[in-house]
């Protein structure tokens, strides 16, 4: 990848800080939306403000009145509101949002000379467009179909195709704060049953925004195995902390001791807040705490032992592993 | 000084080290937010508090006070909770044990505070029943300890350990003391034990 255009404001770490800030205020957000257009909206508007993107596009499939698949525009938001449409909607871009989908890869970086031809590369290298980022996402849940479409209006098994153009070298913490945010907001998205759970043979379907939507949301973090049941992902903001005694708190080791103290003031506050029955989105609307700060605590008191994470079934999640990750 | 003076030795140890441990447990808890801490803490507290009566029976002799009902059920309540807080690690275990320990402390304390007119333990049976379950916990506290130790030798294990076996050792004794002629020297020896386990519990607490 050439290195000629300047390195991105959104290097490491702020592109891990821009990541909590914005996945922050998408949990505040989310609970205003209703269509899952809202949300891919606003995470448009949300990177191109805090990670600097030149332009967004998000493409899922869509149902064509002859019922074949074809993969549609569905938001697509360029930082320049005078980006002239021959650059943001065309054959070419189709194209290669057709071949991500195909790779399905969660997201590769390209300079833009290696994805479009030549007189569309000067036009794009024009408005500051030099790499892009692009990848895949899939998920068990079902896609609403898009408003004011034709064609069918059923839902569709999610997929998105996402293509990001930027105009500095993304550091790979960008691509990673892309994929988790996405992840992230695709689980939430699921909770607030903005996407919908596939009906399961021989039962009710849960309604939009039930507990029971929790179950299997797309964009994991987490697996929890259960027995007879297909080990299911479950987004890190649905998990939900309980406290728990250190076992050898007081048997092997002094409570009066430095080391068992919670030092940290913003764990010693989660810990308090903790109640076993909130998850960590809930714990960051009811402690007022950033999310960062939430997570943060939460690796403190993981390591101390004094707390473990269980999925909304109740079942436990290698807490752990999820943090060394 | 005489063996006379060792039952309020004793009182006077008992209080001063089981009062430090509840201090030191109220400056902890709010750094290390472990129920099982705070168990500690209020059994701890509740010893110190049995001591105390223990010791004002002693002293005071216008009025007829018959705190061995505290003295054995509030210690017999604090020892227990320390053991059963010992054996399982889940915070629902812990808090459902926090709010039993409450409770029976408070009941116990209503107790010691009718010292003036509850009437005397019965008979040396009840007396040895209440007195031995002191020592049966002391030692079940030991063993949890001992386990602890095999598993992962420490200093804190070890002093705790110490300090339990002790402290069952002189319960032991004491409790002897209901079935032997020289009861005064068995009491004694006892009391002595007591201290010992005490003391060893003081420099476990105190290390850091």
């Amino acid at each position: 990848m050439s290195s000629q255009y300047p390195q991105g404001r959104a290097s490491s770490p702020d592109a891990r800080r821009q990541q909590f800030v914005v996945m922050n205020l998408l949990l505040r957000a989310v609970a205003a939306m209703y269509t899952i257009d809202e949300l891919f909206q606003w995470l448009c508007y949300a990177f191109i403000e805090h990670f600097q993107i030149e332009l967004i596009e998000f493409w899922t499939p869509l149902l064509t009145p002859a019922r074949t698949s074809v993969l549609h525009l569905r938001t697509m938001l360029p930082r320049d509101p005078n980006l002239p449409e021959q650059i943001t909607y065309n054959e070419q871009m189709l194209l290669i949002a057709q071949r991500f989908a195909f790779e399905q890869r969660p997201i590769q970086t390209f300079a833009i000379e290696m994805l479009f031809p030549p007189q569309q590369v000067s036009l794009l290298h024009q408005h500051a467009c030099h790499y892009c980022l692009g990848g895949f996402m899939s998920s068990p849940v079902l896609l609403p179909a898009p408003p004011a479409t034709p064609g069918p209006q059923e839902p569709l098994p999610f997929a998105l195709t996402y293509l990001f153009l930027v105009g500095y070298q993304p550091p790979p913490e960008l691509q990673q704060a892309i994929t988790m945010l996405l992840r992230q907001a695709i689980g939430l998205a699921t909770q607030r049953g903005l996407l919908l759970h596939p009906p399961v043979p021989g039962s009710a379907v849960p309604g939009p925004g039930s507990r029971a939507a929790l179950a299997g949301p797309p964009g994991a973090t987490a697996r929890t195995p259960g027995p007879g049941r297909q080990s299911q992902p479950v987004p890190l903001t649905a998990l939900i902390p309980r406290r728990k005694e250190d076992a050898e708190l007081l048997t092997s080791e002094n409570p009066f001791a430095r080391s068992a103290a919670i030092a940290d003031k913003r764990a010693r506050r989660l810990h308090g807040a903790i109640d076993g029955l909130q998850s960590i989105a809930e714990l960051v609307q009811s402690t007022g705490m950033e999310l960062a700060d939430v997570l943060a605590a939460l690796q403190i008191l993981v390591k101390m032992r004094r707390v473990e994470l269980v999925d909304p079934d109740g079942r436990l999640v290698s807490a752990e592993r999820l943090f060394e990750s | 000084m005489g063996f006379s003076w060792m039952p309020i030795m004793l009182a006077m140890i008992l209080i001063a080290i089981t009062l430090f441990v509840t201090l030191r447990v109220a400056v902890a808890y709010p750094q290390v937010r472990s129920t099982r801490l705070l168990m500690l803490g209020i059994s701890m507290g509740m010893i110190a508090l049995t001591g105390l009566a223990d010791l004002l029976s002693m002293l005071v002799t216008s009025v007829t006070l018959h705190t061995d009902w505290f003295l054995y059920l509030g210690q017999a309540c604090a020892y227990l909770f320390i053991l059963l807080s010992l054996v399982n690690n889940s915070d629902q275990y812990l808090n459902a044990l926090l709010r039993l320990q409450i409770i029976c402390s408070l009941m116990a304390l209503c107790i010691g505070l009718l010292s003036p007119i509850l009437p005397d333990l019965p008979n040396v049976g009840l007396r040895a029943t209440l007195s031995g379950s002191r020592a049966l916990l002391c030692l079940g506290i030991f063993y949890l300890y001992t386990t602890a130790l095999l598993k992962k030798p420490t200093r804190f294990a070890f002093l705790m350990g110490t300090a339990f076996l002790f402290l069952g050792l002189g319960y032991l004794m004491i409790f002897q003391k209901y079935f032997f002629v020289n009861s005064l020297l068995v009491d004694n020896i006892g009391d002595g034990l007591r201290i010992i386990g005490l003391l060893a519990m003081l420099v476990a607490v105190l290390g850091s």
